[in-house]
């Protein structure tokens, strides 16, 4: 199943993509990093977007001040949740809404303007339905709530489900670093956060976590062989060799999980990922490091 | 409606009887205000006391445990006819593990 972008085409924040971003993986501070933007000068804000259960939002987290908030050692800029609307209100220019979603119950505050806009939410936000929302956290009278700037009603359930999956799968991952690449119970231990975060999108797909059966190792796509090359180069010893992995060496050990690429597919994966700034060539044409 | 109600399947819900749950589940027969309902382990559970009507293949129902086979309705939403229970079932075996209990509090 593919979990695209929610919402309709305009809200595409990205953060239904397991390898695509959205939520602040490296540790290091100035650190630039594939999943949020580089932390700015002289601001704690990072440009990203997490998911999370209400009761992880409201008991989980420690706030720095009224508008800056930390989660499992990460700053946390946007958050989106989804729940069942349960009670609705209008003002003059913005609606509260109560969301509950089976966790835990949070304040939503959505500003809207327009008064013709503000008739159709109340046809989309209902009592009783489930709503998805991105907003910032707030603490006002020590009283958190979230200041929305989009509440999208759900048409696909399996959308609640995953959402829940997803705020395990982002918890996990930011405090126990990325899944260990190939079968889940490769026997891998999960490698350290920061370095390899660039690539946390690779394991994934391959059934880091227990949801649903593992992913068997079946004859791999295009795709798969640069997510898996990417994982090899960014794992400890080939970042900490000089001149990193010669192709023959990522060949072999990429055989030794199963992945069956041949030597000509490697070659020509590398230079792809080269060409994208993922890695470089060291010592010669055929041995190459992780930029990360 | 601040306090966690926990998602079950047919397992899980016999840990909360007498409590409030959310089981989502595939409607299998409507009987005058019972329904016989497969849960997402394959459990069969009766619902009763609902009023709204239910609509396609799959509901979540939020209810008390009456007793092993038997949920009181408080109120359900009709879910989607795409809707994965393989996958709710997965969400809710995680739920229940000790490591999220911060996200859950199940």
């Amino acid at each position: 199943m593919a979990y695209g972008g929610y919402g309709d085409g305009n809200m595409n924040l990205g953060a239904s993509q397991f390898g695509g971003g959205g939520f602040m993986a490296s540790p290091a501070p100035g650190h630039d990093n594939q999943y949020g933007g580089g932390q700015q000068k002289g601001r704690n804000q990072h440009n990203s977007l997490r998911a999370f259960t209400i009761r992880h939002l409201l008991k989980e987290i420690a706030s720095v001040d009224d508008e800056h908030y930390v989660a499992d050692g990460h700053d946390i800029s946007t958050v989106t949740i989804i729940g069942k609307v349960t009670s609705y209100q209008e003002g003059p220019t913005r609606v509260l809404l109560q969301v509950y979603d089976g966790t835990g119950s949070i304040e939503v505050c959505s500003w809207v303007d327009d008064m013709d806009l503000q008739a159709q939410k109340r046809i989309e936000w209902q009592i009783g339905k489930y709503v998805r929302v991105y907003g910032n956290l707030k603490t006002f009278e020590r009283k958190r709530s979230i200041t929305a700037f989009a509440v999208k009603p759900i048409t696909d359930h399996n959308e609640v489900t995953y959402h829940f999956l997803q705020s395990i799968m982002q918890y996990l991952h930011l405090t126990k670093g990325a899944p260990p690449m190939g079968q889940s119970g490769g026997g891998a231990t999960p490698a350290v956060g920061a370095r390899t975060a660039g690539g946390a999108g690779a394991g994934l797909p391959h059934g880091g976590y227990a949801v649903g059966a593992p992913v068997a190792a079946g004859p791999a796509g295009a795709g798969d062989i640069h997510m898996d090359l990417k994982h090899l180069y960014n794992q400890p010893h080939a970042l900490q060799a000089p001149s990193g992995l010669a192709v023959e060496q990522a060949h072999s050990e990429l055989r030794k999980i199963g992945r069956n690429y041949t030597l000509q597919q490697i070659i020509q994966a590398c230079e792809v990922l080269a060409a994208d700034g993922v890695l470089y060539s060291t010592i010669n044409d055929m041995t190459y490091k992780s930029c990360a | 409606m601040d306090d966690p109600t926990p998602r079950v399947n047919f397992e899980t819900m016999q840990r909360y009887h007498g409590r409030k749950v959310i089981l989502c589940c595939q409607i299998n027969q409507i009987d005058n205000g019972q329904v016989r309902v497969a849960t997402a382990d394959k459990g069969e559970v009766t619902v009763v006391g609902g009023t709204a009507p239910y609509e396609g293949r799959f509901a979540e129902v939020v209810g008390t445990v009456l007793n092993p086979n038997t949920v009181q309705e408080i109120e359900h939403t009709n879910l989607s006819d795409n809707f994965s229970l393989d996958m709710y079932n997965e969400l809710v075996k995680l739920s229940h593990k000790d490591a999220y209990i911060g996200l859950f509090n199940t």
